[in-house]
């Protein structure tokens, strides 16, 4: 409008509430809310968890309702391909492939799972001593960690296995003593930067013991943190299973798992692949699920991690 | 002479949030060997808009103009090939955390020699004889040794020093400075601020002096603009801007200076709020919402320019004849 | 940096001094040896007694330890459990130079297509190319490596039939080893290098370079890359042990005859000799190679040279 058009009226006074003042423009949201609506943008993330609740129902219930056993020989059917009667065709002795890799989940699921879990807690309870503590103590501890990490974690893991047997036990001590490394440095860190917080000084002045202030402060607010770097010990776990069973030193129990079935299947790679392909895409798709849902939760937590 | 003259730079950033309208219709002009200041709070576009000139903004920024012409060339048209050429060379930049603003895998003397060899095409030899010259001019000791040290070897106000030997080795006709002080304690600011003084006197520079302190801007700068949000609210000569503001915002901003060199108010008179979503940018003027004499005209449209004379224009509505006759005016 | 080299040296001493210790007694001390095996039920006696003799098992384990210790110092690693004539040391010998080939071979293309790769990701963020290679990059470092190195094998050895699958004969048959032994770090380095580019394009001295009129291409290469890389240096060592285990798959898949298959043999023939001789090898190769990184990062980042 023409500046020289003006009227008078114009020219009152703007009251308060007429000017927008201190609006706050976005609503605020608490740390986890904000972080689960980043997280449910992220379709891979949403994928991967979706490819988990599958995995998780098929290993649990499959198993019931297939027709077939695991270990079920007829050397009528043996080296069939994928048809309507076996999903995923058969082996070299007649058993379903299909429900071979059923079970094959639950073992995988379970070392996966249980592996990361108790990472986690000796991890945590490592880490968060050390970073807490400080000084001495923390000075002792990282030096333990950095002779344990002179040789990478697989050898380690095959050392224990062949002086302990090959059984789901000795794999799943085997797999604790090493990784549960990574998330004691990330706790260390987390609680070394938070331990100075205006919080943890009001609890200490109202007489809050250490381990109180650990427990209760410190380590539930690097529990984002903590989730995510579980996230991606599972994956890591069912990784080092396969590996070991796929170079024929992992579990020997009845049950196959997934890196005995693609072991099996190296001979008859060029003639027979299907039976290499279904183990090694169960195999990678679990492993791929899990690491997007960690990314997934990596940007949903904290995205300066990101690249 | 005029060195520079800027008709209404706009700079829009495309972020996912939408787009950000940081520079919203900036004019300017410097004069050959003249110092101006650029004066605002954090935020306001004033680092955006010189950083628009020198086409250094990241590839989100969109960078339109209706004229630049710097030493009788109008850079519009030019291709970015024509302006890298001027970087460093014609025209010379400074920035204001210079710990982070030099690489700290490279010796001071690798980055001093840079510029001179690619604008000057100098020999190895002769781009480090003309350094250790630059670091002695800056005023600091030892050139030889400095030259072989690393960022994180030197204090803050030497690199500093680097930083302006860095950016006036090849003799530019123009230096901005963004907020060259701000990081450095007072005593080291008021060194280099005088450092700047002198070398300006010696090589004939004009300097673009960007920042929030109006304290460092009078005892440099010939010319003030003040900047908010996106747009230039007042401008005019120091002894204009210092002893008779007309805009609310420069009003507000002497008024926090303490006594010696501001109002003589014994109170120091906050600015309330904070500044507008640039997102969204208000239709009418940014300070609106913080402006104690704000009138109902002033949400509506942004204020036209008013020539005071002497080079003084304020853009407010408080000048408006009509302003006057509702008894809200400034009196002129 | 002298005093650098030393200390890192000694840390690395003391870590093969005690991977050794534990190692050691952990062999000696489950129930087992060279005859825990069902099948061994039936050897004589005397044979028995002059393995016992021969490894000096019949000591007690103090001084078993001592003299392993001692010979070890010398650079024996003992014999054979099972090939009671070999030595270990000659088990080691004859299988390195093929795994050193390869491996050698695979650092070098990880690192420099992953940087590569990772650079020009960077550049062109979020355009399609960028999308592009993330994809690969995601899918490379979650398949396993076994299994893309499998894949590799099918496809280009099975199906297609242009590549051997067997040994080290030819340069051709070298492309198929090094590939999936290189797949999964090049991605992780191309991931590593690209959020390492973008972060180092956000700093000051990217614009103070820029704003003192250097080209892009040497705003990028010269100043970008030379702080971008330090984190794939860091990288360096983990990917020496990455491709370390990378290889017992690899020789198995290719029938190579290198260190990484005799370990996987040894350890299904429980030859717990050779087994500790070998790790205590691959102990001492990854902490020199560590070494080695803590020098060239050293080298490259000047910060580091002041001591802690």
């Amino acid at each position: 409008m023409n500046q020289d058009n003006y009227t008078l009226e114009m020219f009152k006074s703007l009251s308060e509430d007429e000017k927008s003042g201190e609006d706050i423009v976005r609503e605020s949201t608490s740390y986890w809310k904000d972080a689960w609506k980043k997280f449910k943008k992220d379709p891979l993330a949403l994928i991967g968890l979706v490819i988990i609740a599958v995995l998780i129902v098929f290993a649990i219930f499959g198993p019931m309702i297939s027709p077939y056993t695991y270990d079920k020989q007829d050397y009528s059917v043996k080296n069939q391909w994928p048809s309507s009667e076996h999903w995923f065709g058969t082996d070299k002795m007649g058993r379903d492939i299909f429900t071979r890799i059923l079970y094959g989940a639950r073992i995988s699921l379970l070392i996966g799972i249980a592996s990361a879990v108790i990472n986690l807690i000796i991890g945590v309870i490592y880490g968060g001593i050390a970073g807490y503590a400080g000084g001495k103590i923390d000075m002792v501890m990282m030096r333990i960690v950095d002779l344990l990490i002179g040789l990478p974690q697989l050898l380690y893991i095959i050392l224990l296995m062949t002086f302990l047997g090959n059984n789901i036990g000795s794999i799943l001590l085997a797999l604790c003593i090493t990784y549960w490394i990574g998330t004691a440095r990330l706790v260390r860190s987390q609680v070394l930067s938070l331990k100075h917080s205006d919080y943890v000084l009001a609890a200490k002045t109202m007489g809050a013991s250490d381990a109180f202030i650990l427990f209760r402060h410190l380590i539930p607010n690097s529990m984002g943190m903590i989730i995510m770097t579980v996230t991606f010990l599972v994956p890591q776990a069912i990784f080092a299973e396969a590996f070991l069973s796929f170079l024929g030193i992992g579990i020997q129990i009845p049950v196959a798992s997934w890196g005995t079935l693609a072991n099996d299947a190296i001979p008859t790679l060029f003639t027979r692949p299907y039976q290499m392909i279904f183990p090694a895409l169960s195999i990678s798709i679990t492993i791929l699920a899990f690491n997007f849902i960690g990314d997934g939760l990596r940007d949903a937590l904290d995205p300066r991690l990101r690249g | 002479m005029e060195l520079l003259n800027v008709k209404n730079l706009r700079t829009t950033f495309n972020v996912d949030e939408g787009r950000v309208q940081a520079v919203r219709g900036v004019s300017l002009k410097v004069k050959k060997g003249q110092s101006i200041g650029i004066v605002g709070e954090s935020g306001c576009g004033k680092s955006v808009s010189m950083m628009s000139l020198m086409r250094i903004l990241p590839k989100n920024a969109d960078i339109n103009a209706e004229s630049i012409l710097f030493d009788g060339v109008e850079l519009t048209d030019k291709k970015p090939a024509y302006i890298s050429k001027l970087r460093g060379n014609k025209i010379g930049m400074i920035f204001q955390d210079s710990m982070t603003s030099l690489n700290p895998l490279f010796t001071i003397g690798n980055q001093l020699v840079e510029p001179l060899k690619i604008h000057q095409g100098m020999s190895g030899s002769e781009a480090r004889k003309k350094a250790e010259e630059m670091i002695s001019l800056v005023e600091i000791s030892n050139p030889k040794k400095r030259f072989s040290q690393y960022p994180h070897e030197l204090s803050g106000g030497m690199r500093q020093r680097i930083m302006i030997a860095m950016s006036l080795s090849c003799n530019p006709k123009l230096l901005i400075a963004d907020e060259p002080t701000t990081a450095l304690d007072v005593t080291i600011a008021a060194q280099i601020l005088l450092l700047m003084e002198n070398l300006q006197k010696e090589l004939g520079t004009s300097i673009i002096m960007i920042t929030h302190d109006l304290g460092v801007v009078a005892n440099m700068c010939d010319y003030i603009y003040v900047m908010y949000a996106g747009v230039i609210v007042e401008q005019g000569c120091m002894e204009s801007i210092f002893s008779n503001p007309k805009h609310p915002y420069t009003i507000g901003l002497i008024s926090c200076l303490p006594a010696s060199i501001g109002s003589g108010k014994k109170r120091l008179e906050p600015i309330m709020g904070t500044p507008p979503d640039l997102i969204k940018p208000p239709e009418g003027c940014p300070f609106t919402d913080r402006c104690k004499r704000a009138m109902i005209v002033c949400k509506a449209e942004m204020p036209k320019e008013y020539d005071l004379g002497k080079g003084h224009i304020v853009k407010c509505h408080l000048l408006h004849p009509l302003a006057q006759k509702a008894g809200k005016g400034v009196i002129v | 940096m002298v005093n650098y080299i030393i200390k890192r040296i000694f840390a690395g001493l003391l870590t093969m001094f005690v991977l050794v210790t534990i190692s050691f007694f952990l062999m000696r001390s489950i129930p087992g040896g060279p005859f825990n095996n069902p099948e061994d039920k039936n050897i004589p006696q005397s044979i028995i007694e002059m393995t016992n003799e021969r490894y000096g098992l019949n000591a007690p384990l103090r001084e078993q330890y001592v003299r392993y210790l001692k010979t070890l110092l010398k650079g024996d690693l003992g014999y054979s459990f099972i090939l009671q004539d070999t030595k270990v040391n000659d088990i080691i010998i004859r299988g390195f130079p093929a795994t050193a080939k390869v491996g050698m071979l695979a650092v070098l293309i990880s690192v420099i297509m992953g940087t590569a790769v990772g650079v020009v990701s960077a550049i062109y963020r979020g355009k399609l190319l960028d999308w592009i290679v993330m994809l690969f990059v995601t899918l490379g470092i979650s398949i396993p490596s076994f299994i893309s190195a499998v894949l590799l094998l099918y496809v280009f050895s099975g199906w297609l039939d242009l590549l051997p699958s067997f040994g080290l004969s030819d340069w051709k048959s070298f492309i198929l080893p090094v590939a999936g032994l290189a797949l999964s770090p090049i991605a992780t380095i191309a991931r590593l290098t690209r959020s390492s580019m973008l972060e180092v394009i956000r700093q000051d001295y990217i614009r103070t370079a820029r704003a003192k009129g250097v080209t892009e291409f040497f705003v990028i290469m010269k100043h970008g890359l030379k702080n971008a890389i330090l984190p794939v240096i860091t990288y360096l060592g983990p990917l020496i042990a990455a491709l370390l285990t990378g290889s017992f798959v690899i020789e198995r898949l290719f029938s190579i005859p290198g260190i990484g298959r005799e370990y996987v043999v040894s350890v299904s023939d429980r030859d717990y000799a050779v087994l500790l001789g070998m790790t205590i090898f691959f102990g001492g190769l990854i902490i020199i190679s560590n070494i080695f990184v803590d020098i060239i990062y050293a080298a490259i980042d000047p910060r580091i040279k002041i001591d802690k």
